[in-house]
């Protein structure tokens, strides 16, 4: 079994006096994907930051029964956390091969899916430097690393980014096939359409808290959305 | 060009090469951290001074040795956890700048205190007596410093290529943030690369002491001497630390020699000033990369 259930118990994340994110409250189930939306400044990146404990954050976080709020970043990620982050964050001067060893060699467990198989078309580029591949190649190197860790819940944070419409299909059938393989996938995302077409719950956040709580496949999705991003 | 060889070459590169293990020892820190420990050059004297405290305190020579492996390990780490950790990758360039210089100050009164801050024999080293070598006179210390140089830096070389933890360390150095979210703590890279700086420090401690009187003040002198050799070869280059210690002992060497033994800091400097005009980051130095 791959995925792991995340609970999320009234998160806050702070900067001096700004709140950026306010008694956040969610769980993502393994095999499903919880979406969060909304406009910049939202919160998005924060919470997923605040959870995976690169900001300082109150509330609770859990992965299943073990707590993981009072660890370090890096002991949350070889808990089972993985975290994909905004702008790819590949180790530029290590290989793709490199890339991948390392974050294999970090995990608690053997990951059952290899990420290679899950993407296939990194292995071409095995050999070459992270920071010579293209934005989208370093993108699915970065999807493709938080695997290696296996993680049992993976988080995103705005994978389509800057992605060509191509890619964008990609890298929706890769997180498919990982919601599919039985993770829990907490993605951020700008493009609704991602989160329609994979199904997705999805959390509207708005100045640091939930608006609203939606399908994906909810038809007045795009409405609550806009609502939001004009408020 | 035997006189050449035999005044400026020779000691040049012995001298080089200490300046090199100087560098090398604050590139280990800085490719980890981004921090530049300004307290690296007491690290270098507080290994010989524990060696003659312990010696005189009446280990054997052997076991002073290890006795100063562990202080060198334990200063190193309680430097790491008050100095370096708090500003990993953190670009507080003044932050760090202070509090390793803060440390510095420290050591080099601790240093003072067990021979008063006078100047000690070694005798525990390389022998530096000179022999006969293909015409020229060298002594075995001055030969073992340039083979150190550059053993230790193919071996951290390898260390970072072909290992675990030289992977995990390198990608801390490339990225912070992406390190942790796999797992890579950041506490634990930092202990490393200061305890690796430290055991360089060692090595480093044992030829200076081996080619002249111990004197506690000397620390500050290497660290300037080793940062310049680190801005000359660039920021985090190890290839670079080896030749710009090298370059430095050469050229300081030739201005002592030839100009005046008090024109040496001043030529130093002014290379310095030179490499920064024509290469900002240094010989082998990358320029930071600017997206656009």
């Amino acid at each position: 079994m791959n995925g792991g259930r995340l609970k999320v118990d009234a998160l806050s994340v702070r900067y001096g006096g700004v709140t950026a994110v306010e008694d956040l409250s969610l769980t993502v189930e393994p095999g499903t994907c919880l979406a969060l939306l909304g406009a910049n400044g939202a919160g998005k990146t924060s919470t997923l930051r605040g959870i995976g404990g690169l900001e300082s954050a109150a509330g609770g976080v859990w992965l299943d029964d073990l707590r993981l709020d009072n660890l370090p970043a890096s002991r949350r990620a070889r808990a089972g956390l993985g975290h994909v982050l905004e702008g790819r964050h590949v180790f530029k001067s290590l290989s793709v091969a490199e890339n991948l060893r390392v974050a294999a060699a970090r995990a608690a467990r053997r990951p059952e899916l290899d990420p290679l198989d899950l993407l296939p078309e990194l292995r071409p580029m095995e050999r070459r430097l992270a920071g010579g591949l293209s934005g989208g190649q370093q993108q699915m190197l970065a999807i493709a690393r938080a695997v290696a860790g296996a993680p049992r819940v993976i988080m995103l944070d705005e994978p389509t980014n800057g992605l060509s419409p191509k890619l964008v299909g990609r890298t929706i059938e890769i997180l498919a096939g990982l919601r599919d393989a039985g993770f829990a996938v907490l993605l951020v995302e700008q493009r609704v359409e991602v989160a329609q077409k994979l199904e997705a719950d999805v959390v509207v956040l708005r100045h640091g808290h939930v608006a609203h709580r939606v399908r994906g496949t909810d038809p007045d999705l795009p409405d609550l959305l806009q609502a939001a991003y004009l408020s | 060009m035997h006189e050449f060889l035999q005044t400026v070459l020779v000691p040049g590169l012995a001298d080089g090469a200490i300046y090199g293990l100087v560098a090398v020892g604050f590139a280990t820190l800085f490719t980890t951290t981004g921090v530049i420990n300004f307290a690296h050059g007491q690290m270098v004297m507080l290994m010989s001074m524990s060696v003659l405290v312990a010696v005189g305190a009446g280990l054997p020579v052997w076991l002073a040795y290890v006795a100063a492996l562990a202080v060198m390990v334990v200063v190193a780490l309680t430097v790491e956890w008050t100095a370096v950790r708090p500003f990993v990758q953190s670009g507080q360039s003044a932050s760090w700048l202070l509090s390793t210089l803060a440390v510095s100050v420290v050591l080099a009164e601790l240093l003072a205190v067990p021979y008063s801050g006078e100047s000690r024999n070694f005798t525990y080293g390389v022998s530096k007596h000179r022999f006969d070598l293909a015409g020229l006179a060298v002594s075995p210390a001055e030969l073992t410093a340039v083979a150190a140089l550059f053993g230790v830096a193919g071996l951290l070389l390898l260390f970072y290529r072909r290992t675990r933890v030289g992977l995990e360390l390198r990608a801390i150095a490339d990225d912070l943030d992406g390190a942790e979210a796999i797992g890579i703590s950041r506490a634990r890279a930092s202990q490393i690369a200061t305890v690796l700086s430290a055991l360089v420090a060692a090595v480093t401690g044992v030829l200076v002491a081996s080619t002249q009187l111990v004197t506690p003040s000397l620390g500050m002198s290497y660290t300037f001497y080793g940062f310049v050799a680190t801005a000359i070869g660039g920021m985090g280059s190890i290839g670079g630390a080896v030749v710009g210690g090298l370059v430095i002992g050469v050229v300081s060497q030739f201005a002592g020699v030839h100009v005046g033994s008090l024109t040496v800091n001043l030529t130093v400097f002014l290379l310095l000033a030179l490499v920064y005009v024509v290469r900002p980051h240094g010989l082998f130095g990358a320029a930071p990369v600017r997206a656009v």
